[in-house]
């Protein structure tokens, strides 16, 4: 098997001094192992490459085992045409296949795929993308493979006793990687749009300019109607979807309540067949370029929105789509990462990040363009508490104290929501309810008809009004331990005489409450 | 296997030359044809595409020294332009790797570009009168037959005086063809059958295609 990850793997985490070595003279001594091993004529010259591609591997520090693996297949092919050599020039042919073939395996096992085909000469940019975001689909499509042709097998799809049906199941699976690569192209696609590639430079429109005021509303939403290609229709009726400035709105809904058809609305992806839809008083589907920069997204699934082969090619994306110029551009990527903790990331590979890890780079890369309205899908899926955290203090921080409007869609309300200015509850494609957190999260019917979850903190609220007490409903921790403290007549916490720290991390609690989140 | 597994090495310069030189013409009537594209749209699904004949070919089936090549299905998918743009990537990864060498890479690129066409008008023809199953799986056996036919000729004729013995090397191969293509063209025929209930839109005759070239371009609307 060609472990194409392997090879990265080595590439990205090596660290001899080859690997140090300036990328011009990794290139320069794998050509001259190519151009070497074509060029012998005579086999002790034709040993020559091998035994020099096999020394710098071993230079390298690629462990002998894998030379071995790695080489293993280009000295199967090489051997299948050496036999049908005459059987004095076998060795010759075989000599100056595997020498090649090493010399390169050299150049990759030190070079990762990125940062080999962001420096070649002579290649078209666009030539240079599609290499880049081949080497990220790979590895994407690499686990959903994996993961399709267990789930098949599992199922008894894969089994080498019945080969057609074998193959019928290996296609079943492949089929399911087509889709997931489809999708994630989709999603790469309009998260590069979002960023500005292919799309003009300046700034915004005179049109979308005009308007900017405190307490101004800047989207809006009536009952639109959309159409998929499958024909499916999707509508979005019920109350208005209003956006004010400077606020924090929150977009809450179970999955498939309309909330992410919603978002591509707002971007100008969808353009609905019936109703209105305006941000910044334009509509996105006809201004798209107008109304994208002055608006961040983070997507759902982010691993599709980071497209650039290095952590700071990636969050510079926008802005070299935009024209700025290259020191600009540096030092935008610079401050902005050391504001959202991640300079020590800037030189990595993307897909060898972790979960939080990418969330801040896909939210760096939306906010490096300085937006007015940030839009985010999910921001707190899939992370741990601290990286939640985290985030979660990044949106407020952004919010209160630089004044940018957001917008966050979730399927639940959690500790974050009572920071929200505003929650939108979304069922079956309708909006259901509006208000301020404590008169949403407080209306447990309204959650439950939604098919959200009630808030533990609310439950236990709501369970001891029932039983009489004279409690306010709130979904706030710390609120909520203030009013049974009052309650039960305890005294109040002092400073250090909390809980432990670590029970706070879900959301962004004050520093100092004694409440543990997960009560 | 229908591309060619060739090592650096063993081909004589003057048909590695042609097979670049035929490479680059094609590569450049391909960026013309997707020229007017959405290259926000194409380059991701390019990119894909890409990654999964990636994926196919870096996998061996089973004990057998053979892969998927899934160039046929690009065709499908992609139409015959933007197929030509994802095997000349894929086709330099590969190479990259030893999986067949560097200075092939124009012949392979030839050979991987004319099955991704091939394959496109056999399964578009195909369809007219056939379920899309069936039209797959008979455009990828008669494509990999003429594109693996076309490569052993083009290696006997390259090799023609040397000290090359095609006797040896074809009875290697064939079995190897025969099984591959048979493999291939149920799982071909499996994807497309698949896709054709769950997007049609995927393979109503290189939809996917056809955008590329242009006649979805801009629309940003329909996502």
């Amino acid at each position: 098997m060609l472990d194409l990850a392997y090879i990265d793997h080595l590439a990205c985490n090596g660290r001899s001094f080859l690997h140090r070595a300036p990328l011009a003279l990794r290139i320069v001594l794998a050509a001259l192992l190519v151009g070497g091993a074509v060029a012998a004529r005579g086999l002790p010259w034709a040993l020559v490459p091998p035994a020099a591609g096999l020394a710098l591997l071993l230079a390298a520090r690629v462990p002998l085992p894998s030379v071995v693996g790695l080489a293993a297949y280009p000295a199967l092919l090489s051997a299948l045409f050496a036999v049908s050599w005459r059987p004095a020039l076998a060795p010759l042919v075989f000599c100056r296949a595997i020498g090649a073939a090493l010399g390169l395996l050299f150049l990759l096992t030190t070079t990762p795929y990125p940062a080999l085909f962001s420096r070649l000469p002579l290649l078209p940019p666009r030539a240079r993308e599609i290499l880049l975001l081949t080497y990220r689909s790979f590895f994407a499509l690499l686990e959903r493979c994996l993961d399709a042709a267990r789930a098949v097998r599992w199922r008894g799809g894969l089994s080498w006793r019945a080969p057609l049906a074998g193959a019928r199941g290996l296609g079943v699976a492949l089929a399911g990687a087509v889709l997931a690569g489809w999708d994630g192209a989709e999603a790469t696609y309009r998260a590069v749009a979002m960023r500005g590639h292919g799309t003009g430079t300046g700034t915004a429109s005179g049109e979308a300019a005009g308007a900017s005021c405190a307490g101004e509303e800047i989207a809006r939403v009536s009952c639109i109607r959309h159409f998929y290609p499958d024909r499916t229709e999707v509508a979005i009726c019920g109350l208005d979807f209003v956006l004010y400035r400077g606020e924090l709105a929150m977009l809450l809904g179970p999955n498939g309540a309309g909330k992410t058809t919603l978002f591509l609305h707002l971007t100008g992806f969808l353009r609905p067949a019936e109703g209105l839809v305006r941000v910044f008083g334009l509509e996105p589907a006809r201004h798209f370029d107008a109304v994208r920069r002055r608006m961040g997204v983070m997507f759902q699934d982010v691993a599709t929105q980071i497209v650039g082969p290095t952590v700071r090619d990636d969050i510079g994306f926008g802005p070299r789509a935009a024209g700025w110029p290259k020191d600009r551009v540096a030092a935008a990527v610079e401050s902005l990462a050391g504001r959202l903790g991640i300079r020590h990331l800037l030189h990595k590979v993307p897909h060898y990040l972790s979960g939080g890890e990418m969330k801040r780079v896909a939210l760096a890369g939306a906010l490096v363009m300085e937006p007015e309205l940030l839009l985010l899908d999910e921001p707190f899926s899939g992370l741990d508490p601290r990286a939640r955290a985290e985030i979660a203090a990044l949106l407020l921080d952004l919010n209160r104290a630089r004044g940018v409007t957001v917008l966050i869609a979730g399927h639940e309300a959690d500790a974050f929501s009572p920071h929200a200015d505003r929650i939108y509850v979304m069922s079956c494609g309708r909006i259901a309810g509006v208000g301020r957190p404590a008169e949403v999260l407080a209306d447990g019917d309204l959650l439950r008809g939604a098919g959200l979850d009630v808030p533990p903190v609310l439950k236990l609220i709501g369970d001891l009004r029932a039983r009489g007490a004279k409690l306010d409903p709130t979904c706030d921790p710390v609120a909520a331990a203030d009013q049974l403290a009052r309650l039960l007549r305890l005294p109040a916490v002092g400073a250090g005489g909390g809980a432990d720290e670590a029970h706070h991390a879900p959301g962004p609690v004050p520093a100092g409450s004694s409440i543990p989140q997960d009560q | 296997m229908s591309h060619l597994h060739v090592p650096d090495g063993i081909l004589p310069g003057w048909v590695l030359a042609a097979g670049y030189v035929a490479a680059a013409l094609l590569l450049a009537v391909a960026a013309w044809r997707v020229r007017r594209a959405d290259w926000g749209r194409l380059a991701p699904r390019l990119a894909a595409m890409s990654a999964l004949m990636l994926l196919a070919m870096s996998v061996p089936l089973g004990v057998l020294p053979y892969h998927l090549n899934l160039t046929i299905l690009a065709g499908i998918l992609l139409g015959p332009a933007p197929s030509v743009l994802a095997v000349a990537c894929v086709g330099l990864f590969l190479a990259l790797v030893g999986h067949g060498g560097i200075t092939v890479l124009g012949l392979n690129t030839v050979l991987l570009a004319g099955e991704a066409a091939l394959g496109w008008v056999l399964f578009g023809v195909g369809r007219r009168f056939l379920a899309p199953a069936v039209a797959a799986a008979l455009a990828t056996a008669v494509t990999l037959v003429v594109a693996a036919a076309a490569a052993v000729a083009m290696l006997v004729v390259s090799l023609g005086g040397s000290d090359f013995i095609p006797g040896r090397f074809v009875p290697l191969t064939l079995p190897l063809l025969a099984i591959g293509t048979v493999v291939e063209s149920a799982v071909v025929a499996a994807v497309v059958g698949l896709l054709a209930r769950v997007r049609p839109d995927l393979v109503a005759g290189g939809a996917g295609g056809e955008e590329a070239r242009g006649k979805g371009a801009g629309g940003k609307a329909d996502a």
